[in-house]
C-alpha cells in the first residue's frame, strides 16, 4: 500500500498535536510519580494513541529528537539533512513505522513522501555502507529514550518505543 | 605527459587509432557516468536513487555537520550566560585537538580521528583520566572540535552495561558536581532507592553558551546506558 504524504499539511497538524501530546505527556508525568511498577500508561489502547499518531511522534522527532540527535558527536552526522529542512524524509519515514510498530494506522514501509522520497523496508539497505556499530544505536536509542522521559512520556511506553527501535538493530548494525 | 607520448611512439598506425577511440570511449562513458549519477540525486529522480540504496557517497562534510548543529542549538541553547561550563577535565572552546591527542597519549588511551580532524573518539577511558565523578571506566568518549581552530566544543561520554546501583552513584555524584559549579538544574530527575533502571533518568542544563545533559536508561540486551554531554552553545563554539 502506497500513501502519498504532503509535508506542510503533516506539520501543520504535528504542530497543533504537539501541544495536545505534552498536555497529555505532561499529565502522564504526573502520574509516573506513582510506584515504579504501577501502570502509567493511561486508557489509549495503543502506545502508538498515547503518542497521538504519527502527527504526534513526527512533532516528538522534529521538535525534539532530531536537534538532540545533530549535536551528538557520533550519531548527528547521519542527521544532518533533516536538521535544514521542516520534518525531513528520515523523519517521517520513522514516525510511520514507529506509528506502525506501536499499534498505529501507518504502513510500515512503501510511502512516498512529498518529495518523491519513499519509505524502505529494508533496514539493511538504506543503512548499507555506513559501517553503524552497536554503540552508536545506543546512542541513537539512548537520545531518543532521554529525550521522551524529558517531555513526560510514560516510563512504560519509553520502554515501547526503545523495543521498538531496538528490534532493528540487527538490519542496522555493520551494514 | 612524457610517458603517454613516449608510448604512443612505439605504436603503429593502427594501434594509435585504436588508442584513441578507447580513450575517447573511456571519456565518454565516465562523462555519461557522471551525468547519470548527478541526475539520481535530482529530486525526481529521488524514488528511484532510493530503490537502489542510499547515495553511496552522501557522507556529511565537517562544515556541514558544525552548520547543522549551530542550527539544532538554536533550539536548544537558553537565555542566560553560564556561571562556569564544566566539561570533564577539558576547556570548551580552549582545549584543542592536540591537547586531546597529548592527554590520550600520556595515558595510553586509545583514540581514533576522524571527519577532517574535527572528532576524536577515545574508548576504555578511566574515569579519573577525565576527573570524571562517574563510578566506572567509560565505554567511548567522543570529542568534537571547531572546525576553524580545532578546538573544543562537545566532549560527550556513552557507557553501557552499567549496574543499576553503579549507575544510580555515578549519576548522582556527576549531578552533584555540576550542581557545585552551576546550581539546580533546568529540569532533572533522579533515580530513586532500588532504582532498577526501566525508569529513564536525566538532567539537564542550558544556557546562552553551554548545555549540559546526563542520562541513564536501560535499553533492551544492553543493560544501563549512561550518557553525558557537556558543550558549547555559543555562534562562536557552535
Amino acid at each position: 500500500m502506497m500513501r502519498k504524504l504532503t509535508v506542510n499539511s503533516w506539520k501543520a497538524i504535528g504542530s497543533a498535536l504537539l501541544v495536545t501530546t505534552m498536555v497529555v505527556a505532561g499529565g502522564r508525568a504526573t502520574r509516573a510519580a506513582s510506584p515504579e511498577g504501577s501502570d502509567d500508561r493511561g486508557g489509549n489502547a495503543s502506545v502508538a494513541a498515547r503518542l497521538g499518531g504519527f502527527p504526534g511522534i513526527l512533532a516528538f522527532l522534529d521538535r525534539f529528537v532530531v536537534p538532540a540527535e545533530v549535536t551528538d558527536p557520533v550519531v548527528g552526522p547521519f542527521f544532518v539533512p533533516n536538521i535544514k529542512e521542516p520534518a525531513g524524509d528520515i523523519e517521517q519515514c520513522l514516525a510511520m513505522l514507529l506509528d506502525h510498530d506501536l499499534g498505529g494506522s501507518s504502513p510500515h514501509f512503501g510511502a512516498i513522501l512529498a518529495d518523491g522520497h519513499q519509505c524502505r523496508s529494508s533496514m539493511s539497505n538504506i543503512h548499507r555502507g555506513f559501517g553503524i556499530p552497536d554503540f552508536v544505536i545506543d546512542r541513537f536509542i539512548a537520545i531518543v529514550g532521554e529525550q521522551a522521559a524529558m517531555v513526560g512520556v510514560a516510563d512504560s511506553d519509553i520502554q515501547e518505543v526503545a523495543k521498538a527501535l531496538d528490534s532493528y538493530r540487527g538490519g542496522v548494525r555493520d551494514k | 605527459m612524457v610517458v603517454i607520448a613516449t608510448a604512443a611512439d612505439g605504436l603503429s598506425e593502427g594501434g594509435v587509432m585504436r588508442k584513441r577511440k578507447w580513450t575517447v570511449g573511456l571519456a565518454s562513458t565516465l562523462a555519461a557516468a557522471t551525468l547519470g549519477v548527478g541526475a539520481l540525486h535530482l529530486p525526481a529522480a529521488r524514488p528511484l536513487l532510493a530503490l537502489i540504496g542510499a547515495c553511496p557517497v552522501g557522507r556529511a562534510s565537517a562544515s556541514e555537520i558544525e552548520d547543522a548543529r549551530r542550527i539544532a542549538l538554536r533550539s536548544l541553547r537558553g537565555d542566560t550566560r553560564a556561571p562556569a561550563r564544566p566539561a570533564l577535565s577539558f576547556e570548551l572552546e580552549r582545549t584543542t585537538l592536540d591537547d586531546v591527542r597529548a592527554w590520550a597519549r600520556a595515558r595510553e588511551i586509545s583514540c581514533d580521528v576522524s571527519r577532517e580532524s574535527t572528532l576524536l573518539v577515545c574508548s576504555r577511558v578511566p574515569a579519573h583520566a577525565l576527573r570524571s565523578a562517574a563510578a566506572q571506566s567509560i565505554d567511548e568518549v567522543a570529542f568534537v572540535f571547531r572546525v576553524r581552530d580545532r578546538r573544543l566544543v562537545n566532549v560527550t561520554t556513552l557507557t553501557t552495561g552499567v549496574a543499576p546501583k553503579g549507575a544510580a552513584d555515578s549519576f548522582g555524584a556527576i549531578a552533584g558536581a555540576l550542581a557545585s559549579a552551576l546550581g539546580r538544574p533546568e529540569t532533572s530527575r533522579v533515580p530513586p532507592p532500588r532504582w532498577d533502571g526501566a525508569r529513564p533518568v536525566f538532567l539537564r542544563y542550558r544556557y546562552a553558551d553551554y548545555i549540559a545533559d546526563v542520562s541513564a536508561m536501560q535499553l533492551p540486551g544492553r543493560g544501563i546506558v549512561m550518557r553525558e554531554q557537556y558543550m558549547s552553545a555559543s555562534d562562536s563554539g557552535s
